[in-house]
């Protein structure tokens, strides 16, 4: 008996850490019920399924995900993706790993917030730790920020405190094993990355901060620090380059009149500011979100606010206590060191709070001012981008003032640790109706589900049957690019972005978002005028082929904000789909969704004669006759980035096989292939007939295929001549801007295996 | 004579206490005016216009549903990017929408359409609507309409005719502003137009304040005022009282702080930044410690997490933002006093 207490006594540490871990990794499964954690605008698909999430949305370039087609690179998930379809192939439940990747940033995040206080404080107690890690991952502004809608962002809960404690201590040790794990982490965690406002919430306040510090240190220690810092970032940031190099080339590469650039967004910088910011600092200081925000907007945490947290926030004084007394004790009882850490971070928290906060007086104008940096715009509700960076820095400013107290006074510390413990308990009892609350605008429909098998059933049809280059319209249309789909047993639905291209590879349209806004309008306008013969020619310059209606909808979602309260779906009736549809083709088991035929279905190339074939979302082939100077339509998105490359000639394969004819085009069946090596021939290649590519009808592309050019320029071996003197011709049509994606993964690379050489060589001197 | 004793020389305790502040102060008043006013700031340019200019105008001056206001004016400038129109819009009114357009004479379409919730474009009775600027605005001719699109007996905005009834503005940011030159055409002629518009003006008048208590404070405010104020008060009453300048000062600067954060509902940035600015003026000159802009803080946070109750009128964010002005103050009193303890580690190898 003496034995095991002896070993509780010295592995408590250990231990009271292990149940934590064990009550988060548990966390999801009593919060969501055994259901997906799924919907919103980034379907959060990757936790769940993320083999069906890398094929349509992580390795290309080109997305086209319930929308026209745009040059939006989401290469930034298919590290975690990968890994995540190992995960599945061992675990085999999709429940696991969702509720896995929920758990894991608060894992990490509490761990290495451990960590880095630990550093950072040459004398921390467990105390002060393990009570500033639970509050910085169980905090009521995190919830409500973060894994209430578990945006990527949401893995900055994690990656903030490791990379920091990664970094303190490559500072101190000057080991390169710290950053090569950070490298590796980084890698896999990327799409934390990619909420780049949220990381610039933490960097900024950070800078600003330590920019003190050139009042503290000596020049020698300042300058030191500074080519530390470039040296650990540089390669951090070196390791993200295969997403950077294509994210950032969507800056520099426009591509023209396209439809990618038709969205352009008015500054709404000033106008979301003076909406937004409307708190004040005494509900961050306290540990509570922004409720005047919450009761403005009438969110679903407005009842949690009146029904709880307005009756139990005085207990949030404790914390505003802690952080004073360790203003009043750190000048006291700590030594040089300490203060000035103490001070960089203080400075960096209120930095951190002003921005956050933004409501200070004069203060807002100062950040409306703001607004006029380039970039800046992306900071406009501040009360969500700078809400990760606040909580670091409130929890960092928390250990170090518990830290101080316990300097001066251990008696009070142990009260306030305690009374600390205890109000982040209180403010957490309502996390489960925090995160699994009801939808927007509804009461009682959840967001929580598991998709029905007659869905899976159904779109396994449609994938069977429908063209894999057309577009599917799903119905009803709403005001994003929504699909709603009930859950099995219950009304609970996934509401989010489209999952059709997910389970069938083929492209929905399903709402306003799905076209640009004055494409959009257009459609809305047909539709409430009822003219028909105009949206069917609508729907055939889209490309679009089939239809599919929802049936099942919940009566509350129809009258959701998805539906502007139901108003989008008065004139969505049946004579609608009638006017529009040619005839019913599928229908589901049991009723709930069915798959239309449209009276005039389009073909995505259009030439006089050929045939063509996907080979992926961001390659085709194309097999052409051409006689003269031919026209040559592909029916996607106009960009600068779709480039023409001539290959050798040979036959088509499918040539007594076509899947589709259409308009003397026929269609091939797709290759679903990922990547193929002469990819990498297109970044050195000679892309033709660039100069006739332009821009037809609102979003097409046209080259003209000229004859006499091919037999000028090259030999017989890339056309066959035929006896009337026409040719045949194989090109691909591929976009460019991909292949800045094998550059970028080239690089990270080659950095990954330098800093893995520089780790050696001086552990190598070290051991010497 | 070397330079640098000449410079000594010049830069003796007197000219710094009567030259070199006084001119600092002002020189912020001058920023504080163009910064915090809701007319002039430092990247804007902003030409009021008269209700002459309205071509339409709602007969009694109200906005209500399907009523509108049109204003047609010629662009001074260009980078046209915000029309505010003035009217007597209050809190109270929280409902109403308005559907704001903007487009060059002669076109056919709006360039700029959109709806706004009206109190969420008010500042202070002046409604701004911003649209992606005009780069070549000036002397065009334009045309901006706002209708009202459930304005009621309840939910109504009072237009005001005055000859500001509406002001245009015109944005130059950075990258316009390449050249030294351009900067000093923009700063001379951003003076021109502050003096040119006597409501600005006489707005800027507040900042001026703590450039004047400074001067009676370093002044012979003592020797000619207090002490025969106080003489004065002793003779009146017939009781001796005693008092320390810097506390009566502490308390006075403190107790109108207070009175601007309990009684003032609304922020009126001239008053703010004055009393700021006489805070800072009182540590510096009696060496205030930190502890007591801390002690304030603590307490002014407490006052604020106690009118958060719902139903209090007082306006808990001013008195919050005081908590935070106090509590950044106290950190940097800390961090001045580090750097004074520890001077030789200032930037010395």
């Amino acid at each position: 008996m003496n034995i095991f207490f002896a070993f509780l006594l010295k592995y408590r540490n250990f231990l009271v850490n292990l149940t934590t871990v064990c009550a988060f990794i548990a966390l999801p499964y009593w919060v969501f019920n055994g259901k997906l954690f799924i919907g919103g605008d980034d379907t959060r698909l990757i936790y769940s399924y993320p083999w069906e999430y890398f094929k349509a949305l992580s390795f290309f370039s080109w997305v086209n995900l319930s929308s026209v087609g745009t040059f939006s690179p989401n290469q930034f998930s298919f590290p975690f993706a990968l890994t995540w379809t190992i995960l599945f192939s061992i675990f085999k439940s999709r429940v696991v790993i969702d509720y896995l990747s929920f758990s894991l940033p608060l894992i990490m995040g509490f761990i290495y917030l451990q960590k880095l206080l630990k550093e950072i404080l040459t004398d921390a107690s467990y105390g002060e730790m393990y009570t500033s890690s639970l509050l910085y991952v169980l905090s009521p502004i995190m919830i409500t920020n973060q894994l209430m809608v578990f945006l990527m962002s949401a893995w900055l809960i994690g990656l903030a405190p490791f990379i920091t404690w990664a970094f303190v201590k490559f500072v101190k040790t000057y080991n390169f094993v710290y950053i090569f794990i950070s490298m590796l982490v980084s890698i896999f965690l990327s799409l934390g990355f990619f909420g780049l406002p949220w990381v610039f919430g933490i960097i900024i306040p950070l800078c600003v901060g330590f920019s003190v510090a050139i009042f503290f240190y000596p020049k020698k220690f300042i300058f030191f620090y500074i080519k530390k810092t470039i040296i650990f970032f540089g390669l951090l940031i070196s390791s993200q380059l295969f997403w950077l190099f294509p994210f950032a080339a969507t800056i520099f590469i426009k591509g023209g009149n396209s439809f990618a650039d038709l969205f352009k967004v008015a500054n709404t910088f000033r106008a979301t500011v003076l909406q937004t910011s409307t708190g004040n600092i005494t509900y961050p200081l306290l540990n509570l979100p922004n409720r005047q925000l919450t009761i403005d907007y009438t969110w679903p945490l407005r009842d949690i606010f009146l029904q709880y947290y307005d009756k139990v926030f005085i207990f949030g004084t404790v914390f505003i206590i802690i952080i004073f007394l360790g203003i009043r004790y750190i000048q006291m009882y700590r030594n040089e060191g300490q203060r000035k850490i103490y001070y960089l971070f203080f400075i960096s928290f209120l930095v951190s709070l002003f921005l956050f906060t933004v409501n200070i007086g004069p203060l807002k104008d100062v950040f409306l001012w703001l607004g006029n940096l380039p970039g800046f715009f992306m900071f406009r509700n501040a009360y969500d981008k700078f809400a990760p960076g606040y909580m670091f820095l409130y929890t960092i400013i928390f250990g170090l003032s518990l830290n101080a107290i316990r300097g001066k006074n251990p008696k009070l510390y142990i009260k306030l640790l305690i009374v600390s413990l205890g109000v982040i308990f209180i403010f957490l009892i309502p996390i489960k109706q925090i995160v699994n609350g009801p939808a927007w605008t509804t009461k009682t429909t959840q967001k929580v589900i598991t998709f029905p098998q007659e869905y899976f059933d159904f779109l396994l049809q449609v994938k069977n049957i429908t063209d894999p280059t057309g577009n599917i319209l799903n119905m009803p249309l709403n005001i994003g690019g929504y699909a709603i789909i009930k859950d099995a047993t219950t009304n609970n639905v996934f509401a989010g972005t489209s999952p059709t291209k997910f389970f069938t590879g083929i492209n929905d349209f399903s709402g306003y978002l799905s076209f640009s806004p004055t494409e959009s309008d257009k459609m809305w306008n047909y539709i409430n005028s009822k003219d028909y013969g105009a949206l069917r020619e609508f729907y055939y310059e889209y490309n679009v082929n089939a239809i599919m209606v929802t049936k099942n909808i919940p009566s509350e979602m129809k009258h959701s904000y998805l539906f502007f309260n139901g108003s989008l779906l008065k004139n969505q009736d049946d004579a609608l789909i009638s006017e529009i549809t040619d005839k019913k083709i599928l229908v589901s088991t049991k009723d709930n969704y069915e798959l239309y035929s449209v009276k005039k279905p389009n073909i995505a190339f259009h030439m006089k004669q050929g045939y063509f074939q996907k080979i992926s979302p961001i390659k085709y082939r194309v097999y052409m006759h051409v006689s003269s100077q031919e026209k040559l339509t592909f029916l996607e998105s106009f960009h600068f980035g779709w480039n023409l490359f001539l290959e050798k000639y040979h036959e088509p394969l499918c040539n007594n096989s076509p899947i589709r004819i259409s308009e003397g085009v026929k269609e091939c069946k797709p290759a679903d292939s990922l990547f193929d090596i002469d990819e990498l021939s297109y970044g050195f290649g000679h892309a033709i007939f660039s100069k006739s590519h332009a821009q037809t009808s609102t979003y097409k592309n046209t080259w003209i295929i000229d004859l006499d050019f091919i037999k000028k320029n090259y030999n017989t071996s890339y056309y066959r001549q035929n006896s009337d003197g026409s040719i045949d011709i194989l090109l691909t049509v591929y976009f460019f801007p991909q292949v800045y994606f094998f550059i970028g993964c080239l690089v990270s690379v080659v950095m990954l295996l330098i800093s893995v050489s520089i780790t050696l060589l001086y552990s190598k001197k070290r051991n010497k | 004579m070397k330079v640098k004793t000449i410079f000594k020389r010049l830069l003796n305790k007197t000219l710094i206490e009567w030259v070199l502040i006084p001119l600092f102060l002002l020189i912020l008043c001058y920023f504080f005016s163009l910064f915090f006013n809701r007319n002039h700031t430092l990247s804007t340019f902003v030409y009021p216009h008269s209700y002459k200019e309205y071509t339409h105008f709602p007969s009694d001056g109200f906005l209500i549903k399907n009523e509108y206001v049109r204003g047609e004016f010629q662009a001074k400038e260009d980078n046209l990017g915000i029309i505010a129109v003035k009217t007597t819009l209050n809190d109270d009114i929280n409902k109403q929408y308005i559907e704001f357009r903007v487009k060059e004479k002669q076109s056919s379409e709006w360039y700029y359409d959109n709806t706004y919730p009206a109190q969420s474009i008010n500042e202070g009775g002046l409604l701004i609507f911003g649209f992606p600027k005009i780069s070549n605005s000036r002397y065009k001719q334009y045309v901006f309409e706002i209708v009202s699109l459930n304005g009621n007996g309840k939910n109504k905005i009072k237009l005001v005719s005055r000859y500001d009834s509406f002001t245009t503005r015109y944005i130059y940011l950075g990258k316009n502003l390449s050249s030294k030159l351009i900067y000093l055409d923009l700063i001379s002629r951003k003076i021109a137009a502050l003096l040119s518009y006597p409501d600005e003006l006489f707005w800027s008048v507040i900042f001026t304040f703590p450039t004047i208590f400074y001067l009676l404070l370093i002044g012979p405010i003592g020797t000619y005022i207090i002490v025969p104020c106080r003489k004065w008060i002793v003779r009146a009453l017939g009781i001796k009282i005693t008092f320390d300048r810097k506390i009566v000062l502490k308390l006075v600067i403190l107790l109108l702080i207070t009175l601007d954060g309990v009684l003032l509902k609304d922020v009126y940035y001239g008053v703010t930044i004055d009393l700021f600015q006489l805070w800072l003026l009182l540590i510096v000159k009696y060496k205030i410690r930190h502890t007591v802009s801390l002690l304030f803080s603590f307490i002014f946070l407490m006052i604020s997490e106690f009118f958060m109750i719902p139903s209090w009128i007082l306006n808990e964010n001013k008195i919050a933002m005081w908590a935070y002005f106090f509590l950044a103050i106290a950190i940097v009193q800390l961090i001045i006093n580090e750097i004074k303890n520890k001077s030789h580690v200032f930037f010395k190898d």
